[in-house]
């Protein structure tokens, strides 16, 4: 009985902290799914998970660094910039995965982008280096 | 003592027969039941500490250990399904001109000459319904699929050495402020697929801090 227990309670400590991680990380949305197989399978390079989180009318309701939410407005995405510098200086191999629903609009996105290229900016990094990866569905997905 | 001498048959023999004739002299039961009450005892000793102190009943606690086991199990989302598409962050902010002011542009360079059009990116404005008006050379709308086709016969390879692009011609991609971000993905999509290595958002400067 001992060993079953055992196994039961590991299993379940693993699950509580990876749904802890992908909760913070992953939240769920509609990805875009173009309908061509170029995009790639996810490295493990660290990365800032980057969530445009959407709103009904194809808004924003706000931008999420981890557990981090920032207003969609210019005080916020002041803010979402110092994040993500601060993060670039830390470790600058660091790369960042931008995702958004499907029916948001470019342009409550693009702010999203321009905050990675001015972290970019202030931390410094070689922008020949940078690149912004957009997190899409696999055209072969249920999804 | 002398009867105890070994090697005297005589006095060996009485012994045994001493012995035997004791031994058959106890009562029946006797010879068993020392341990037999031995056993006893340490079994009334062993029970209760077994029975009742040690062995909690388990069941209700295993029961919700694999409920919750199963709840995250069930609950945890993953990624399996997700792509990335690497983006160039856009290093043309100057190049790059207002869709308004683009339309009376001078007469496009012959599309066979890679070096006239080197300083000129093509531009692939995404409208708010899908469709694209890609800049020049093409200056034509195109649906998603005929972009990928015409991108695609158009970026030289093995497979299309007349093309007229090279893979490291930079494309912007300029979709409208209420294009879906799904339509914009696309055409990047497109472009990547197509071969283009140097694909990019446009960027205007000096944007930044303005959300709508």
């Amino acid at each position: 009985m001992t060993p079953l227990i055992d196994m039961a309670f590991l299993l379940i400590v693993f699950f509580v902290l990876v749904s802890q991680v992908t909760g913070a990380e992953f939240v769920d949305m509609a990805l875009p799914k173009p309908s061509s197989n170029a995009a790639k399978r996810p490295g493990d390079a660290d990365r800032i998970v980057l969530n445009v989180i959407p709103a009904k009318d194809g808004g924003a309701a706000a931008y999420r660094v981890g557990k981090r939410e920032f207003a969609p407005d210019a005080a916020g995405l002041q803010q979402l910039v110092a994040t993500m510098a601060q993060a670039m200086k830390a470790n600058p191999g660091i790369e960042v995965n931008v995702r958004a629903d499907r029916s948001t609009a470019y342009s409550w996105v693009r702010p999203a982008m321009d905050a990675v290229a001015d972290a970019l900016a202030t931390s410094g990094i070689d922008r020949s280096r940078a690149r912004i990866k957009l997190m899409v569905m696999g055209a072969d997905s249920h999804g | 003592m002398a009867d105890a001498v070994p090697g005297n048959d005589s006095t060996r023999h009485a012994a045994l027969g001493a012995l035997q004739a004791l031994a058959s002299a106890l009562p029946d039961g006797q010879v068993g039941r020392r341990p037999r009450r031995s056993s006893m005892v340490r079994r009334r000793r062993r029970e209760p500490a077994v029975g009742f102190a040690i062995r909690t009943n388990m069941t209700p606690m295993i029961d919700v250990v694999f409920q919750l086991l199963v709840f995250f199990i069930a609950t945890t989302r993953y990624a399996n399904d997700e792509r990335v598409i690497a983006m160039d962050l856009a290093r043309r902010t100057a190049a790059v001109a207002p869709a308004g002011a683009a339309a009376p542009a001078p007469p496009p360079p012959p599309p066979t000459d890679p070096f006239a059009m080197e300083d000129e990116a093509l531009r692939l404005e995404v409208r708010t319904d899908g469709t694209v008006a890609a800049g020049t050379p093409f200056r034509k709308n195109f649906t998603t699929a005929e972009l990928r086709a015409a991108l695609t016969e158009q970026v030289r390879s093995p497979m299309h050495p007349k093309g007229m692009f090279e893979s490291a011609f930079p494309v912007v991609i300029a979709p409208a402020e209420n294009a879906p971000w799904e339509s914009a993905v696309e055409v990047l999509d497109a472009a990547v697929a197509a071969g283009f290595r140097n694909v990019g958002f446009e960027r205007r400067p000096g944007v930044t801090g303005s959300a709508p």
